[in-house]
């Protein structure tokens, strides 16, 4: 399954039904996610945002079939994938879930070329097909004159935006983007955050975790965890609930005019306020309507 | 100071409980291995010496005839014989020469074990008793000034009813004092009790030399019959040689010395096997040492990569380079000191069984030598002193930032080196190469314990494809017949009809036995008659054919420096002869030092002593022995070929356990380097997992990257096992008297089985390797530190 295909279709892409896990044993245990429910659509770019150990990257490891969870069911496209053994759960990763990763985990003995096509290589296409399509998402990355360098010679931006590529070229139905900027400047993560949002604009759907409100206000919806549970959810102003997908292509330039603006505007204040402010103050800074 | 010991307690507390003993496992290996080949080496020596001192063992041993012994005042070739008495004078005469014991009577005999205490090494008689060469010896007391027997078990002889025993031949045969036997002589079977047995040193110990020596009173002598002739024990002056005295009394004797023996000689021959097990143990000791020190360096390497952060975490909180590179070495030392104790115990415990030297003096109780420890344990901690130091420089080098920050490792960077990886395959199966060529120190390292292990396999190989050979085709050594007949009493014309006449004897060539001197050295001389040659295996050159040719073993060729082609004088009982060296061939009789030359040479009164004979094939040799005894009577000594080379057994089994020991060695630090790779790659490993390959394909990765060591390892490996394998069996089989050229390489089969098992193994390793993380999830993969 591919995002175009699942932007065919009028069911959800992703279905998160009482998730749960935890982490330690006995009384040691702490629990990570408490009975999480979530549906995502196909198209759909969904932020999820919380304090510092809340479950965010838990949540999105759990989707990706990188670890199982306690109880609860994740459908993926319809397909079951909690009950899935490790090795059937790494097929499905092949083509239907892209990762990007906080701190890249590009390898680093090969080149930038090499580490895009390992993904299409894992999944099972050609050397000349995935050489073409590597190109294909290098160029659209804007680093096809860096092909043939090793990820240890790139700057941080650069090697995120390898991983992007990585992660897209697959074309899965599914990209999960664990704290993307998180290691980056403001000028790289903008540069992050524009390629997700083109990627968006080509109908991939999203989830990404993140601690920076100010990017999570370029997504269409923002999924609020504490303590292992979704404590609200809000979408960023000018969105509806209802066509999500089509609001998001309509509106994408002035999105992220709004974006851009909210990032200047709030910067460090909103750093500051992440995780000591209420819901209402956390609106006000985003500039987020309340349901 | 204090500092340094907290470290290293941390860094040992901080190891997993399995992790120390899989390294205290590898280095007791290791230590085992270094410590039994000094534990095996020269202990066989060390005793015999002891014993040698304690006996004032005899330099010379003389056999003589005597006229009143043979009633006749002439020898066979019409000598003439002194008698005793002048004999006697004659030797207390020769310059150098302390003291004599003797005249000696002696009488060469079968001793007749009964059924219940046959060993392997007799043959059956027709009631199932065991018969055994002998040589009976009158001393009454062994309390002699020379070569006076040590007693070892029960008493001695009081009476002529009793025999004392050498005892290994008691040991052999299974004989124990108050066992009931018999001596075979001209008056028969005449059953004598053993009172006792001792150890003594005129020749090597039963069965390595064909004769069980026994001591007898003369009352108890004649009970079996008359003496065969008198033998003489002498104590020469410290410093003289043997040989030297040997060889005057050869000379000035003549005809009237049936044999003589050197205390050297025996002493070569008693340590001989020891000498070649020493060689072969010291050899792969050499390997042991190399994996070793590479099994070390890799260990100590791969545990700085992985503490790396910790390291670099102390650096950040002020520990001094120095002070970190000192506890890392009381760490390891502290582990390497517990390896080093432990594989001296065990090797120390376990050297008595394998010490092939001990056919005389027999297998000595395990004793723990200090000096041992020391050499081995502080080679082991040498390396792995040597391993740290270097080790923790590099680590100290490194930027600690860096390493703070989690940056992949300079190699993992791409270093010149770590270009390697782009001559790896691009496939999803080379990833795992791909890693360790991004290390390929660490990678080389791993792939030379293996290149060791096969080196020693194949060393191995050949080893024990050439002893057993040896075995199977006695001609090979220099035992090219089958049935032998000594003519003793008996005309040759008659021994000659019956072999001529007897079914089932392909050929058959005399042997008369001489001693002859070539300036100083005595050696052996053995002219040879008869319608055929015999049928050596000839290393250059011929065997004589005419007048004045000789052909020598290798070792005479060694010991003299002669080559074919050179021409040189023998004194042959007081007769010089000028022989020209046709050929040099292969036996281990008295380490190759014989001279052949034909009967003719020695003139019209040379008679064969003995006869040997090939039969033709499907004749059984037991057949042919037994109507030559009825058709000969009882005058003749018959034997047939029983091949064995000393403790065989026991070289086969401790060259295959040393292998067994290399190979665990290199497969548990090919495991170790490749669990540790896996974990500095465990995030790369991650990534793959979460691009979708499963824990099968991981798993699979990991064998295919210890399969391309295995493959590197194998191409240096094999050829160079087989370079090592011939350049040690050429210096061994030399020594034996063989020559070189004598072994033979491992068989194609073998070598495909060597590579094949090592592809085995690797792999298997490998992917046990890749086991571990393959089966963690992949998002703790990801978080891995």
């Amino acid at each position: 399954m591919n995002a175009t295909d699942s932007a065919t279709k009028t069911g959800p892409i992703l279905t998160i039904t009482d998730l749960e896990r935890s982490y330690g044993r006995g009384d040691r245990a702490r629990p990570a996610l408490r009975g999480v429910s979530l549906t995502v659509r196909p198209g759909e770019w969904v932020a999820v945002v919380g304090p510092s150990g809340c479950g965010k990257s838990t949540l999105l490891h759990l989707v990706g079939g990188l670890d199982t969870p306690d109880a609860g069911s994740i459908r993926i496209g319809g397909d079951e994938v909690t009950t899935l053994s490790a090795g059937r759960r790494a097929l499905l990763r092949r083509r239907t879930v892209g990762f990007v990763f906080q701190n890249y985990n590009l390898v680093p003995h090969l080149n930038v070329a090499a580490n895009v096509e390992l993904g299409l290589r894992v999944a099972g296409v050609g050397r000349r097909a995935a050489k073409e399509r590597a190109a294909e998402v290098l160029a659209a990355v804007d680093l096809t004159d860096l092909a043939h360098a090793l990820p240890a010679t790139l700057s941080g931006g650069q090697q995120q935006r390898v991983a992007i590529a990585r992660a897209v070229a697959t074309r899965p139905a599914l990209v999960l983007a664990d704290e993307p900027t998180g290691a980056l400047d403001t000028t790289a993560s903008r540069r992050v955050v524009e390629l997700l949002r083109e990627e968006h604009r080509r109908g991939q759907t999203l989830i990404m975790v993140t601690h920076d409100y100010a990017v999570a206000a370029a997504a269409d919806r923002v999924i609020f965890l504490r303590d292992g549970r979704i404590i609200d959810e809000r979408r960023p102003a000018g969105h509806s609930l209802a066509g999500a997908h089509e609001a998001s292509t309509d509106a994408a330039d002035t999105r992220a005019t709004g974006t851009d603006a909210a990032a200047d505007d709030l910067g460090d204040e909103a750093a500051g306020a992440r995780s000591a402010r209420g819901d209402n103050d956390l609106n006000d800074l985003l500039g987020l309507g309340s349901w | 100071m204090r500092t340094v010991f907290l470290l290293a307690a941390a860094g040992l507390r901080g190891r997993s409980r399995s992790g120390i003993a899989i390294t205290v496992l590898v280095l007791t290996l290791s230590a085992l291995g270094l410590s039994i080949g000094f534990a095996v080496q020269g202990q066989g020596e060390k005793a015999i010496d002891r014993l040698a001192a304690r006996t004032n063992v005899a330099d010379v041993v003389v056999w003589a005839y005597d006229p009143a012994i043979s009633g006749s005042s002439e020898s066979v070739s019409g000598a003439t014989l002194r008698p005793a008495a002048a004999v006697t004078s004659a030797l207390r005469g020769i310059p150098n020469v302390r003291a004599v014991v003797g005249p000696l009577p002696f009488l060469d005999t079968t001793l007749v074990v009964p059924a219940s205490r046959r060993s392997s090494a007799g043959g059956p008689s027709e009631n199932g008793d065991s018969e055994y060469h002998s040589q009976a010896t009158v001393l009454a007391s062994p309390d002699v000034a020379v070569n006076h027997p040590a007693l070892v078990a029960g008493r001695w002889l009081d009476g002529p009813g009793e025999i004392v025993l050498e005892r290994s031949a008691a040991a052999d045969l299974g004989l124990r004092p108050g066992d009931q036997l018999a001596l075979r002589g001209p008056h028969g079977d005449v059953s004598f009790a053993l009172a006792g047995t001792a150890n003594e040193l005129t020749d090597c110990g039963f069965p390595q030399c064909d004769q069980a020596r026994l001591w007898i009173s003369g009352a108890g002598l004649a009970r079996v019959g008359p003496a065969d002739g008198i033998t003489y024990w002498l104590k020469d002056a410290p410093g003289v040689s043997a040989e030297g005295v040997a060889s005057t009394i050869v000379a000035r004797l003549g005809q009237q010395v049936r044999g003589a023996n050197t205390w050297p000689d025996t002493r070569g021959d008693l340590t001989r096997v020891e000498q070649v097990f020493g060689t072969i143990v010291s050899a792969f000791s050499t390997f042991l040492l190399v994996a070793v020190g590479v099994i070390v360096a890799g260990a100590m390497t791969s545990r700085m990569v992985a503490r790396r952060r910790e390291m670099a975490l102390f650096g950040a909180l002020g520990v001094r380079p120095a002070q970190l590179t000192a506890a890392l070495l009381i760490e390891h030392l502290a582990l390497g000191v517990v390896a080093a104790v432990l594989g001296w115990v065990i090797a120390e415990t376990v050297a008595p069984n394998v010490d092939i030297g001990a056919t005389v003096t027999g297998r000595p109780a395990p004793h723990w030598a200090p000096h041992d420890l020391l050499v081995s344990g502080g080679a082991l901690l040498l390396l792995l002193g040597l391993a740290t130091v270097a080790g923790a420089v590099r680590a100290g080098r490194a930027s600690v930032v860096d390493a703070l920050r989690d940056a992949p490792a300079a190699g993992r960077r791409g270093g010149r080196l770590a270009r390697l990886t782009s001559l790896v395959p691009g496939r999803l199966a080379f990833l795992g190469v791909g890693r360790l060529a991004a290390r390929p120190v660490g990678g080389a390292l791993t792939a030379l314990t293996v290149v060791v292990a096969v080196t020693g396999a194949v060393v191995s190989g050949g080893w024990n494809v050439t002893v057993a050979d040896a075995l199977t085709s006695p001609a090979a050594t220099g035992d090219p017949w089958q049935v032998m007949v000594g003519r003793g009493s008996v005309a040759p014309a008659t021994v000659e009809t019956a072999l001529n006449e007897t079914p089932g004897i392909a050929g058959w060539w005399s042997e008369t036995e001489r001693r002859g001197s070539d300036e100083d050295q005595t050696i052996h001389v053995r002219a040879l008659g008869g319608p055929r040659l015999p049928g050596y295996v000839v290393g250059a050159g011929q065997l004589p054919d005419a007048s004045g040719e000789a052909a020598v073993g290798y070792g005479l060729l060694d010991k003299l420096g002669l080559r074919v082609g050179d021409t040189t004088t023998v004194n042959i009982s007081g007769v010089d002869h000028r022989v020209r060296i046709v050929g040099w061939y292969r036996t281990t009789e008295d380490s190759g030092q014989i001279l052949l030359m034909p009967r003719s040479d020695l003139g019209a009164g040379a008679v064969p002593d003995q006869y040997r004979m090939t039969l033709t094939p499907g004749t059984s040799k037991d057949t042919v022995k037994a109507a030559l005894a009825h058709r000969l009577g009882d005058g003749v000594e018959l034997s047939t070929q029983s091949s064995s080379i000393s403790g065989q057994g026991i070289i086969q089994g401790v060259t295959m356990m040393i292998i067994l020991v290399l190979a665990l060695v290199a497969l548990t630090n090919m495991l170790l380097s490749l669990v540790a790779s896996n974990r500095e790659n465990a995030r790369d490993i991650g990534v793959t997992g979460a691009l979708g390959a499963t824990p099968h394909q991981i798993v699979g990765q990991g064998a295919v990257s210890a399969l391309a060591l295995a493959v590197l390892a194998l191409i240096v490996g094999v050829p160079l096992g087989l370079l090592v394998f011939r350049i040690q069996v050429d210096a061994v089989t030399s020594g034996l008297g063989l020559g070189p050229g004598f072994g033979l390489l491992p068989p194609v089969p073998v070598l495909i089985g060597i590579v094949l098992g090592t592809l085995t193994l690797a792999g298997a390793t490998g992917a046990l390797a890749a086991r571990g993380l393959a089966r963690c999830p992949v998002g703790d993969l990801l978080r891995w530190e």
